[in-house]
């Protein structure tokens, strides 16, 4: 990258620059693509949620900005600096959550701090508190001396998330957490979650969050701005601005313009999803 | 974790005791009345008579010396085993160029039994301490072995990823994530070692050592004295399953997340 | 091919320097050596005579203690009061080692055939028993049901359903006492061979090397065969369990 695209980077104010990202698997003879020429400016302390029918490699891409992953083409940058590797600055709550089934509910939200750099200069007692903060933050007291096994799904989703939020991340990278929830429980906490990322504090308070999920209704609920993406291979179909007011809750929910938003993105991608259903 | 009601969890294990004496009366009257019925007393002696021996062993000290050396033999050759075993079978586990190198060896010596060997370390060390304790050694060392690996090696890749996309360095992960997710099957495969390290100190005893279990019953045997030799065997038996009670209580202890999970 | 250098690197660099090592001493077992006494050894017959003789000894005792373990591992697998009354019985022998019960059974039965049968049968009864019962009381009830509602005999349903659901852990318990079963037989013989007296058998081959030639050549090359003779056992149950279940993945 030249001197000239970091700057401009920079000057457009993007958090996380995506540009022609591309990746394939398998051997090179005969690839597999799962991402094709995807380019995206991720705003400082925006919402923003990624959709598209099963294939569209939409896990691949957050594996890549987590850095799990290398793209196979292209550029990743975060703050102007290429993406090698995975960072404390972003921090990632798995689809299936992840738990290290032999730590506690309170030593599974507290490993990052104890064992990684998010809790470099943190005395214990300081650590101990951010910990007992997030615990009761998500509404897990009481359940501290637990183990994942001990906890229904939305339990281990909430130390999840908790995990996620003590380690303090500039950036939080969601790989469909709701989705193996019934669903109440999954509309309450779509709510907490943006009650937690802080939809009623100033914009310039909050974090940058990148979501992915499989639901319509729960991405434009969430979002500031929704990316379609198509399948075989994943390609950018669309960025939908979601411009509903916040704080969002059931009466955005009920509103028609949450309907027709939903309506709209779900047209420009149910022929793929019709045709993911068949394979 | 078992939270059942302490109450019934009580009368579920009175249960379990009485149907457990009453099967083992029942055992005991059919030997007794065999062994009336047999004219031969050397050939089957009467469980009073097994007792009487276990009784006279005891009192004489006979039996808890020969009980603590076999089980302090087990002990050495188990510990140095493990202390061998575990930090390979995890670079086994971790690294395929590690298990690439190690895997031909390993599959060579593993299928020649321990006790084959002891012709051999006859040889080597001649009848005495050594002996046992290097056969015991060589039965307990390829099942931690190869529990290890197979538990680092199937660690879960999600937990790694999350560690890492945590910042931590790749010792961390090591210590951190790669070791308590493979302690469940390194607790399993020390169960499986020590069980059969147990089955070995006695074949090693009865053919190479002066002393112990396994040389115990051989001595009787040549005296002929049937009741003590019968003694010694309970003895055996009941020693074997109480260090498997123990590992297990252990295993639950240090992996209380494992015992639930199995279940499920 | 770079792996295969790798896994061919260790076995060879350590047969090497064995040889070099050994060269030393002159009675010292080296591999040449050893190549050679197995060539000899083959050519008399008499290793192929000694492993004939254990081999046929586990296959009679592994067979005397499948025929009664599959059974009662099914009657108490399925009739929860049977399995209730005889596990303490199970849980006390268990635990007790067959090479420990090889003083009485020299006893009982002197040192032959019937001897080795009976310490096969009892080292390998107990994994088949267990594996077997804990196959029958895994089997999914609705699986059992399912054939209830379809109106299928008790008898026929034991042998179309529960039998073929729990063959893959009697299988995998069979594949366990027959590795039981082989080490016991050597371990056997070697404790009848240190009594001299009855006849051949790999294990007693070994003993009688150790105490009356000193043939250390010899000894090397009956662990060479024990352990090739484990070996193929455990595969050839292994491909028996691949074919009689192709759709269980062990």
């Amino acid at each position: 990258m030249t001197d000239a695209e970091m700057t401009d980077a920079k000057m457009t104010d993007a958090k996380i620059r995506l540009s022609g990202i591309g990746k394939s698997f398998g051997a090179p003879a005969a690839p597999v693509v799962a991402v094709q020429d995807l380019s995206l400016d991720i705003r400082p302390g925006e919402f923003l949620t990624i959709v598209g029918p099963s294939g569209c490699g939409k896990t691949t891409v957050l594996n890549m900005l987590a850095g799990l992953e290398t793209p196979t083409t292209g550029t990743m940058t975060l703050d102007g600096r290429p993406i090698r590797g995975p960072g404390a600055e972003r921090g990632v709550m798995f689809q299936d959550y992840a738990l290290f089934p032999w730590k506690t509910v309170r030593g599974n939200i507290g490993f990052g701090l104890v064992h990684g750099p998010a809790g470099a200069g943190l005395s214990a007692a300081e650590r101990e508190e951010r910990v007992r903060r997030v615990i009761e933050l998500v509404g897990l007291t009481g359940s501290e001396e637990k183990y994942p096994h001990q906890l229904s799904g939305g339990m281990r989703q909430r130390v999840a998330l908790a995990r996620l939020m003590a380690n303090e991340p500039q950036i939080l990278l969601m790989d469909e957490p709701l989705a193996a929830l019934d669903a109440q429980t999954r509309i309450i906490l779509q709510d907490e979650l943006l009650r937690i990322w802080g939809q009623d504090k100033p914009a310039a308070e909050r974090r940058t969050v990148v979501y992915i999920t499989h639901s319509i209704d729960e991405a434009v609920f969430l979002a500031d701005r929704v990316v379609v993406l198509s399948s075989h291979p994943g390609r950018l179909k669309r960025i939908v601005e979601i411009d509903l007011p916040r704080p969002r809750d059931d009466a955005t929910r009920l509103s028609k313009a949450f309907a027709d938003l939903c309506q709209s993105i779900w047209q420009s991608i149910r022929e793929e999803a019709y045709r993911a259903t068949m394979t | 974790m078992i939270r059942a009601g302490a109450p019934w969890e009580l009368i579920r294990w009175f249960g379990g005791m009485l149907i457990y004496c009453r099967t083992m009366a029942v055992f005991l009257l059919a030997w007794y009345l065999a062994a009336e019925a047999v004219p031969n007393k050397l050939l089957l002696p009467s469980p009073l008579a097994v007792a009487q021996a276990l009784r006279e062993s005891w009192l004489d000290g006979e039996l808890t010396a020969n009980a603590g050396i076999s089980l302090l033999r087990l002990l050495v050759s188990v510990a140095a085993a493990a202390v061998l075993a575990i930090p390979i079978g995890l670079a086994m586990g971790r690294s395929r160029m590690i298990s690439d190198l190690l895997e031909w060896p390993v599959e060579l010596l593993r299928p020649i039994a321990g006790i084959a060997w002891i012709p051999l370390a006859l040889f080597i060390f001649g009848i005495g301490q050594r002996l046992p304790i290097f056969i015991m050694f060589y039965t307990a060392f390829f099942p931690l072995l190869l529990g290890t690996a197979a538990g680092a090696q199937s660690v879960d890749r999600r937990l790694i990823a999350a560690a890492r996309t945590m910042g931590l360095s790749r010792g961390t992960i090591m210590r951190r994530v790669v070791v308590p997710a493979a302690l469940p099957s390194v607790l399993v495969s020390l169960r499986l070692a020590v069980a059969a390290s147990w089955t070995a100190v006695v074949a090693a005893e009865l053919v190479g050592a002066p002393s112990g279990l396994g040389y115990a019953i051989e001595y009787y045997r040549s005296m002929l004295a049937t009741p003590t030799v019968m003694a010694f065997i309970v003895v055996i038996g009941l020693l074997g399953f109480l260090t498997d009670r123990a590992l297990r209580w252990l295993g639950d202890a240090l992996a209380p997340w494992a015992r639930t999970e199995g279940r499920q | 091919m770079n792996r295969l250098a790798l896994k061919l690197a260790l076995p060879i660099l350590l047969l090497l320097a064995w040889e070099l090592i050994a060269s030393g001493s002159p009675r010292a077992p080296r591999p040449s050596t050893v190549l050679q006494a197995a060539v000899a050894m083959i050519a008399s017959g008499d290793l192929p005579t000694g492993l004939a003789t254990s081999l046929l000894r586990v296959f009679l005792g592994f067979a005397t203690a499948s025929c009664l373990a599959v059974p009662l591992g099914i009657v108490m697998g399925s009739v929860a009061v049977v399995e209730r009354n005889l596990d303490p019985l199970v849980e006390s022998f268990r635990p007790i080692a067959a090479i420990a019960l090889l003083p009485l059974i020299i006893l009982w039965l002197g040192t032959g055939t019937q001897a080795a049968v009976a310490i096969v049968a009892y080292a390998a009864f107990f994994p088949i028993l267990i594996n077997t019962i804990a196959g029958v009381k895994r089997i999914e009830p609705s699986l059992m049901r399912a054939a209830y509602t379809m109106g299928v005999g008790t008898l026929t349903r034991m042998r179309v359903v529960l039998l073929p659901a729990a063959l893959p852990a009697i299988l995998v318990g069979m594949r366990i006492g027959l590795g039981v079963a082989w080490t016991a037989i050597i371990a056997a013989e070697l404790a009848v061979g240190a009594k001299a007296g009855g006849q051949g058998g790999i294990g007693q081959m070994m003993f009688v090397f150790y105490a009356y030639s000193v043939e250390l050549n010899g000894i090397v090359v009956c662990m060479v065969a024990v352990g090739i003779v484990a070996l193929l056992l455990d595969r050839a149950l292994r491909f028996a369990l691949a074919r009689a279940v192709p759709w269980s993945t062990p």
